[in-house]
């Protein structure tokens, strides 16, 4: 059996939202927009799902769409630059966020004429308000925030940090990738004075391929992807009625078992915390513990290669990510380590556990065990 | 309205006496992409064909890649009878300028049956005034034609016009056994590839230290001889993990030789199996001075620690020259995937690129090299097969 420590990546699905899906699969297959019954019905079980989808931030349907994950969320949040007139071209934004925001303002200002400024960040993963407060001038549009970010957890004050801007200027968009933190921490829109929200659905047991956004002023929407214009002409194409049912059925679950799961995962990970501390010696913890999500915990080991000992600890069936130079190659090193100034000797030995609903307390000991064992041999190999 | 594939073959016509061997070789390979046992795969007088009426396209562009076979046709086949030849090279013109811009025609016909009663230059004209007879709109030009017919009298008679690239050289099988040391890289599978072409039955071998390398760099050895496959026929990869040897090198040699002796000890073991499994020589990629251990000093040290031929088809190619045919067989894409290259923890710093005999002897004689071999193709090594 699999250890498996890169939810933050993806996550199994859960049985429930899995058995939801076949079910509906075999009896609900038809369009939600066909006139005749079975059309009905399907659009029925699509509404359903919404609801519970739009109440784990509590949210109205129509401030809500479906999205096919994080990635369109993001582009399509940003994305709304492009609806503000006049001389409204500059998005702010910072080096913690995910490439589908980076990457995404990238192609803004290469084939848009959209003008990107970085805000500055702390060491600790969080955001320096002052530094992003004083580069608002007459020309900044958009703003994107991170709330939870992805590869250290750390969870910025949204509320705090929108209202700041909102009080500069109200009406800047404000777009937040709410992927890593959706699902895990209480999140109600009515208090962030924000204007777009992603969020995914892989991340928290559910399908693949599918996600949200939140929109707060749908009558101001400049969608991304035009066609038959199902979701009230907001984002055209057929809906997938039995992922969303599924996806829906997650979302019902996690806010369920949202504080249960908080605390649990809370415990799991001092518990690893504690134990790597005590068994190997030269590590640093990324980020700020108090104010990050239990879900992630990432850490630099000195003098050892996270893809190396990564590779080892697959042997046992344990799965770790990194993000560290190392896999530059072929991932494009992290933007975040830039920013947390992490030493060189440390850095390319940083790797990312991250808790999902089936991570367990009893594993920590043996994969301390083993990172302990592997770390030792891999130094032996390395250190000169 | 094809029903044949005609093959020209290369050099195969000059081997003499042991022309049959080679043949037989070649119709290895052939029956290898030709699956189907009902496809008749004959001689005519020097030139093979093979009966088909079915998806000749995708059969010519298969056989195209075949080693050993110069020119490949898809053609008509029919009885070798004057008016028989004429109503389908009438046919034929009519068929080629409903599908193509042809305006002019020139007809080549040539007699490898020499009874056959009909002089090949007679044949030409009777035939080109039967096509002007027949069809309107085309006239005859003997220099720039937009059509040449060909027309192969033989046992049967074979009328064609398009002539593609075979594969060339000498059929796989036909001149020994080869082990090709293969790595992700560019070089190695070209080198492969060349050797295959020369007639060389070609297997490889490869090394990795994992988990110090990834499973995705063995996966993408897999997929290389995969491609490989198509022109070498179904190879063998022995897969083998030398990451004891590193270690061993690591705690008791020079940093700056490690290079140099892991080389020395891929040669070793790769000859071990090469003498086991009976190959004749083994094959690299290596390309002089290209890199640290690829310089005239480092493969004069590299070679002396085995006793077998090392085959190296690249030594005198430029980097681009070996891009190129990279690209033509379809490597490039593959080996350009950075899998490889990654934590490439064990390559020193400062490699010697000028080693000494000497200096490296002495240094390796702090190791057991013997048992490191014995146990590393004892417990290290895994086949895979390819598709």
């Amino acid at each position: 059996m699999a250890i498996y420590l890169d939810n933050a990546a993806t996550t199994a699905l859960d049985k429930e939202s899995k058995d939801y899906l076949i079910e509906i699969y075999n009896e609900y297959y038809a369009n939600p927009s066909a006139l005749h019954k079975m059309g009905l019905d399907a659009e029925k079980i699509y509404k359903k799902s919404i609801l519970k989808a739009c109440n784990l931030i509590k949210a109205k349907s129509h401030n809500f769409i479906i999205t096919s994950g994080g990635t369109e969320g993001n582009n399509t949040g940003i994305w709304q630059i492009k609806k503000l007139k006049g001389n409204k071209k500059k998005i702010l934004t910072s080096k913690l966020e995910h490439p589908s925001v980076l990457n995404y303002c990238n192609f803004l200002k290469d084939k848009e004429k959209i003008y990107i400024e970085y805000y500055g960040t702390n060491d600790d993963g969080s955001i320096d308000l002052e530094d992003l407060l004083s580069k608002i001038d007459k020309y900044t549009g958009l703003v994107t925030i991170p709330y939870v970010n992805s590869e250290i957890g750390f969870v910025q004050d949204i509320r705090k940090i929108s209202e700041s801007i909102k009080r500069l200027n109200d009406s800047i968009l404000i777009h937040v990738d709410g992927v890593q933190g959706f699902g895990k921490l209480n999140i109600d829109v009515n208090e962030l004075d924000i204007d777009t929200m992603s969020f995914s659905s892989h991340k928290i047991h559910g399908p693949k391929g599918l996600g949200g956004l939140y929109i707060k002023e749908p009558g101001k929407f400049l969608p991304l992807i035009y066609g038959g214009g199902q979701q009230n002409n907001l984002r055209s194409g057929t809906e997938d009625v039995p992922s969303i049912a599924s996806f829906g059925k997650t979302c019902e679950l996690a806010q369920r078992d949202m504080e249960k799961n908080y605390l649990r995962t809370k415990k799991i990970n001092k518990r690893y915390r504690d134990l790597l501390k005590e068994n190997i010696h030269d590590i640093i913890f990324n980020g700020n513990e108090r104010n990050t999500s239990p879900y992630i915990i990432n850490l630099s080991i000195k003098d050892i290669k996270s893809e190396v000992l990564i590779h080892f600890l697959e042997m046992d069936h344990i799965y770790v990510s990194s993000g560290s130079a190392c896999s530059s190659n072929y991932k494009g090193i992290s933007t975040t380590y830039d920013t947390l100034k992490i030493s060189n000797d440390y850095v390319e030995g940083t790797i990312r556990i991250s808790f999902g609903r089936y991570s367990k307390e009893e594993d920590a000991e043996f994969v301390v065990e083993k990172i302990s064992k592997y770390v030792k041999e891999i130094r032996k190999m390395i250190r000169s | 309205m094809y029903n044949n594939i005609s093959m020209s073959l290369g050099e195969i016509v000059l081997k003499g006496r042991n022309r049959g061997y080679f043949e037989n070789k070649l119709n290895q390979s052939l029956r290898r992409i030709i699956d189907d046992k009902n496809l008749k795969i004959y001689r005519d007088r020097g030139k093979v064909f093979l009966d088909i009426d079915k998806d000749i396209d995708k059969m010519v562009k298969n056989i195209s890649k075949v080693f050993g076979i110069v020119v490949v046709s898809p053609c008509v086949k029919i009885e070798s009878d004057v008016d028989e030849i004429k109503n389908k090279v009438v046919e034929y013109v009519n068929f080629k300028k409903k599908n193509e811009n042809v305006q002019t025609f020139k007809i080549q016909a040539k007699r490898a049956d020499k009874t056959f009663p009909v002089k090949s230059m007679e044949l030409n004209n009777i035939l080109g005034g039967e096509v002007l007879k027949n069809i309107e709109n085309i006239k005859v030009d003997v220099h720039n034609p937009d059509l040449i017919v060909y027309v192969d009298i033989r046992s049967k008679t074979y009328i064609y016009s398009e002539k593609y690239s075979g594969g060339g050289g000498l059929p796989v099988g036909s001149n020994g056994k080869g082990l090709v040391l293969l790595s992700g890289g560019i070089d190695s599978p070209v080198a492969c590839y060349q050797m295959g072409k020369r007639g060389v039955k070609v297997d490889c071998i490869s090394f990795h230290s994992y988990p110090y390398t990834s499973i995705r760099s063995n996966e993408k050895i897999k997929e290389l001889s995969d491609i490989l496959s198509v022109y070498t026929g179904q190879m063998k990869v022995y897969f083998v993990n030398i990451l004891e040897i590193y270690r061993k090198i690591k705690e008791n040699c020079q940093e700056k030789n490690t290079t140099i002796i892991a080389r020395r000890f891929m040669m070793r073991i790769s000859k071990e199996i090469a003498e086991r499994d009976e190959y004749d020589c083994l094959i690299t990629g290596e390309s002089l001075g290209q890199v640290a251990s690829q310089t005239i000093k480092s493969l004069k040290v590299i070679q002396n620690s085995v006793d077998i031929p090392i085959l190296r088809p690249l030594i005198g190619n430029d980097k681009t020259d070996i891009i190129e045919i990279a690209r033509d067989i379809d490597t490039y894409e593959t080996s350009i995937k950075p899998f490889d290259d990654c934590c490439s923890i064990f390559s020193p710093e400062n490699p010697v690129t000028r080693p000494t005999l000497d200096k490296i002897l002495e240094d390796e004689g702090n190791l057991d090299v013997e048992e490191l071999i014995k146990s590393t193709i004892s417990n290290s090594v895994e086949i895979y097969n390819t598709k």
